[in-house]
């Protein structure tokens, strides 16, 4: 089987897996793993723009509030729930990922880093002060439901699958079309990028706002799965760390890298009970080690793990190239 | 018809005159060689038909079209390509999706193509089966699948040269593309340019050091030296062209690239 193969096969088996998951986890861990979608959801959205894109943000978490307060809002005042949420979050936080990307245009590396902190600042400045978003007060969401239907955790957590497996099929979609070419080349080059008559601008902040939906969309499960949003979470830059970290750890520019890194996030602080606010350092520990021993992350090194096990079929792959062998014909 | 004019082309950087009004026409079908010694204005006017350099005075003309602007990533739709002078590929990724990246102006519909609709599925399709042949055209089937990081040298300029190719332009605008290039790699690249030019009927811009290249590909010559142009004609009459001696060499010694 061709190393593609694998790729399909093994993530068949995974969506597999966590489809029939529920029936053997008692109802809390559907819960937690719900939640862990969320992460999830968002670092893919952060991933088609960091990894494959190539543009640093450090402000993601300002488009998960815009999805989770959209929603918010939305069940507050017209009583909706998650299907409209998810729409109207995400078509939201697009426009806003669209104008975000036109300012951002000139700017790479760190300033962009930078620049998109500081957005997620302003966002967390804004919900702060504008009342109607009740600052640290918080806004209540009622009772979840899908189309009329009400659902708890299991239900939740089948929601939460379906939206993750939704956007990753999308970011693969996307990834592997001429669009995503046309991304990475812009990360590789982009003045070659431009010479193969790609417009610099517009994919830029075509990039920035599906990034910024995909993100929104773990937002409006975030706050559905809490059933409360409040500054307590979406008034400073945490979140916006932890995704980046999600997708640095995990493995940049692969989305089983992006769902990797969004459990360790999510996973460690659980794991550390009381201990969790440990969670940050360890975060930055792993952000350290990945970038030096393995900047592809926990995906590559799993990768190459895997390859070693499977020796032959990775080498008809990919074999190494041998200028004698190849000639110079 | 000239298939590129320029006329009175200006650029300053600064103090400094880069351009100082300087006039091209390339014939459509020709091998054309854009000339002269360093600091001469040769790379500063290729990016200015390549729209990576703006210009202050002059117009530049493509098929009757004004380039003034245009951006440039606008060139390639119109029909010009162009390689760079150290190459310049897409590093992470195989020989395949650089020569697919070369296509992107055939990409059509970005929806169809972002959400594997059936008809961007359909021109996906089309655009890798061209794309196999020109990796073919360029001897680059065995490593297609390769990272293009990997390769050889001599392979990265056949992929560069392939992926400039994919788009099928009418101008293709070489930045010194046997920079680096030993003996045999620059016999072997002579006869792919000249194939190209031949059989593919794409009309050659190149901007070259090596006379030796010059002497060998190109129909007519324009030299430049100190952002103006200083002689015009074949690299022959070029070569022995007082003007052009003294420029390279002093006013002494005879050229004998």
């Amino acid at each position: 089987m061709s190393e593609r193969g694998w790729q399909i096969t093994l993530t068949f088996l995974a969506f597999g897996a966590l489809l029939a998951l529920p029936a053997a986890i008692p109802s809390f861990y559907a819960s937690l793993l719900a939640f862990m979608f969320t992460y999830v959801i968002a670092a893919v959205g952060v991933n088609l723009l960091t990894g494959y894109t190539g543009l640093v943000t450090v402000g993601h978490g300002g488009f998960f509030a815009i999805g989770a307060y959209t929603t918010a809002l939305m069940a507050k005042h017209l009583g909706t729930s998650v299907v409209p949420g998810l729409v109207a979050g995400t078509v939201l936080a697009g426009i806003v990922g669209f104008g975000l990307g036109i300012i951002c245009l000139r700017l790479g590396g760190a300033f962009l880093a930078i620049a998109t902190l500081g957005f997620a600042l302003a966002v967390g400045a804004v919900l702060n002060n504008w009342s109607i978003f009740e600052g640290r007060e918080g806004i209540q969401l009622g009772k979840n439901s899908v189309v009329g239907l009400g659902i708890k955790d299991v239900g939740f957590y089948y929601v939460g699958l379906a939206v993750m497996g939704l956007v990753m099929l999308a970011s693969w979609s996307i990834i592997r079309s001429g669009v995503g070419r046309a991304f990475i080349a812009m990360r590789d080059s982009e003045r070659a990028a431009e010479a193969m008559g790609i417009n610099l601008r517009l994919y830029k902040t075509v990039a920035f706002a599906i990034s910024a939906a995909m993100t929104a969309a773990g937002g409006v499960l975030f706050a559905h799965h809490n059933r409360y949003v409040s500054t307590e979470t979406f008034g400073d830059t945490w979140l916006s760390v932890d995704f980046l970290t999600a997708v640095v750890v995990g493995g940049q520019a692969s989305l089983f890298g992006s769902a990797l890194g969004a459990a360790f996030v999510v996973m460690v602080p659980y794991y550390l009970g009381e201990l969790r606010d440990f969670a940050y350092v360890l975060n930055g520990v792993a952000l350290i080690a990945v970038l030096v021993f393995a900047p592809d992350g926990m995906a590559g090194v799993l990768a190459r793990l895997l390859r070693r096990v499977l020796g032959r079929t990775a080498r008809e792959v990919a074999p190494v190239v041998d200028p004698v062998s190849v000639g110079r014909g | 018809m000239d298939l590129l004019s320029a006329r009175g082309v200006h650029v300053h950087f600064g103090g400094l005159r880069a351009l100082d009004g300087v006039d091209l026409s390339v014939p459509p079908g020709s091998i054309y060689g854009l000339i002269g010694p360093n600091g001469a204005g040769k790379t500063t006017l290729f990016n200015c038909i390549s729209r990576f350099q703006p210009y202050s005075a002059g117009a530049i003309h493509y098929r009757g079209r004004d380039l003034g602007a245009l951006g440039p990533h606008d060139a390639m739709g119109l029909g010009m390509a162009r390689t760079f002078q150290n190459i310049n590929l897409f590093r992470s990724r195989s020989t395949l999706d650089n020569i697919l990246i070369g296509m992107h102006a055939r990409l059509g519909n970005p929806l169809a193509a972002m959400l594997s609709l059936p008809s961007g599925r359909r021109r996906e399709g089309a655009l890798r089966g061209r794309a196999r042949q020109m990796a073919e055209m360029f001897g680059l089937t065995d490593v297609l699948d390769q990272q293009v990081v990997h390769l050889p040298f001599g392979y990265q300029k056949r992929v560069e040269l392939a992926r400039a190719l994919a788009s099928e332009p009418t101008l293709l605008l070489l930045d010194e593309p046997v920079a680096g290039c030993n003996e045999e790699e620059t016999r072997e690249l002579c006869e792919i340019v000249r194939a190209i030019n031949r059989d593919l009927n794409v009309t050659v811009l190149v901007v070259e050091h090596d006379m030796s290249l010059v002497r060998a590909i190109c129909d007519e010559v324009t030299v430049l030296d100190f952002g103006r142009n200083i002689a015009r004609g074949a690299p022959v009459e070029i070569l022995n062209h007082p003007a052009v001696v003294e420029a390279y060499l002093g006013e002494t010694v005879a050229p004998h690239a």
